[in-house]
């Protein structure tokens, strides 16, 4: 009896929260596929579909040999079906993912993220409904908010070579944010002895990266102390 | 009983899992072999509902293998198929992990959300 209402209260918020955002941003930009996100598309549909003989082309010609006489093939035998205990032990090794440092992609396919992201905040924080903000509030609530897609930058570091990089924030681990840099590279940046920035219209948040030493999905439920920072 | 308060007590966290989830969304459209981070947004999206103990909504549960946690999309990471071989149903297979899910067409069935039930229990304590 005394958990029922609360049930029925959160599933409706949920159900309201789910149209509120989706309509903002779902229905624009996120939906039309630029030309670029195509053409990655198309390869990584051919890449699934296609058998891989077919991908690789022929560079050395003289190294490869066909027999003429022999028109019988030996047919490939075929491994044990996907479904299946061996397949999911196989999953579940995969699923510890890391994204690979220093490697290649595009700062443009994270930009609607990143647009997404700000969307997000200025709801969360609501911007717009008092002139005066509460900033109290405001940073307690940033502590909760989820920083994927968040532009961020390092104001100062133990490490000298990690002061001033600036990025989207794609993924954020228990000691790390993985930034996407302008220059299309991927950074990985320990949270441990480093101050980052947030830049939001006219306000300019401060991470304390000593403090921040949680799993993302942790942090939420976390009480803040204060610890001793270190002087930087 | 504020119930204002009681609704939006959670509000943050319902932005937070709406949030990672279309992020989830969104990084799989820009990048169609971009599992990994996909995978990365949907089980942090699913530990902050679970440390809040809150209910996700069926309409984003049933977007996510709830195995290996990608993003469904038809022709992309799953197979939607119609089977009726002792109830008519609709067969839904993760491509990557084969993970299936079954929905059964059943005329009858409505989600929780839509039942009399999910709410009378909620005037009841009202009244009293
Ligand atoms: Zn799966």
């Amino acid at each position: 009896m005394d958990q029922e209402p609360s049930a029925k209260d959160l599933t409706v918020t949920n159900a309201e929260a789910y149209q509120e955002l989706s309509q903002a941003d779902l229905g624009g930009k996120a939906n039309q596929m630029s030309s670029g996100a195509r053409t990655t598309y198309v390869t990584s549909f051919l890449g699934k579909h296609l058998p891989t003989n077919r991908l690789k082309t022929d560079t050395d010609l003289s190294a490869k040999f066909e027999s003429v006489d022999c028109s019988r093939r030996r047919k490939k035998k075929r491994g044990k079906s996907k479904a299946g205990v061996g397949a999911r032990t196989k999953v579940k090794a995969k699923l510890d993912w890391k994204l690979e440092c220093g490697k290649k992609t595009s700062y443009s396919t994270y930009l609607p993220l990143k647009e997404m992201w700000t969307k997000y905040i200025e709801e969360l924080i609501q911007f717009s409904s008092s002139p005066n903000l509460n900033l109290p509030a405001a940073a307690q609530k940033m502590m909760k908010a989820d920083l994927h897609g968040c532009p961020l930058s390092v104001r100062k570091s133990k490490c000298p070579s990690y002061i001033g990089v600036s990025g989207i924030v794609i993924q954020e681990t228990r000691n790390m944010f993985v930034l996407v840099t302008p220059c299309n590279e991927i950074k990985s940046i320990p949270k441990a002895n480093s101050i980052f920035t947030i830049v939001l219209h006219d306000y300019v948040f401060t991470i304390h990266g000593n403090q921040f030493i949680v799993k993302p999905g942790d942090r939420a439920a976390k009480k803040f102390k204060t610890k001793p920072s270190l002087d930087l | 009983m504020g119930k204002d308060a009681a609704r939006y007590i959670h509000k943050e966290i319902y932005q937070r899992v709406n949030f990672l989830h279309q992020a989830a969304k969104l990084v799989l459209k820009q990048d169609p072999s971009n599992y990994g981070l996909c995978r990365y947004y949907i089980s942090t999206m699913r530990t902050v509902a679970e440390k809040h103990v809150i209910r996700i909504h069926p309409a984003i549960k049933r977007t996510y293998c709830k195995h290996c946690n990608v993003i469904l999309l038809s022709g992309q990471t799953c197979r939607i198929r119609s089977r009726s071989t002792s109830e008519p149903h609709t067969v839904v297979t993760c491509l990557l992990c084969g993970t299936i899910k079954r929905f059964m067409w059943r005329a009858s069935y409505q989600l929780w959300l839509d039942k009399p039930e999910a709410w009378l229990a909620e005037k009841g304590k009202a009244q009293t």
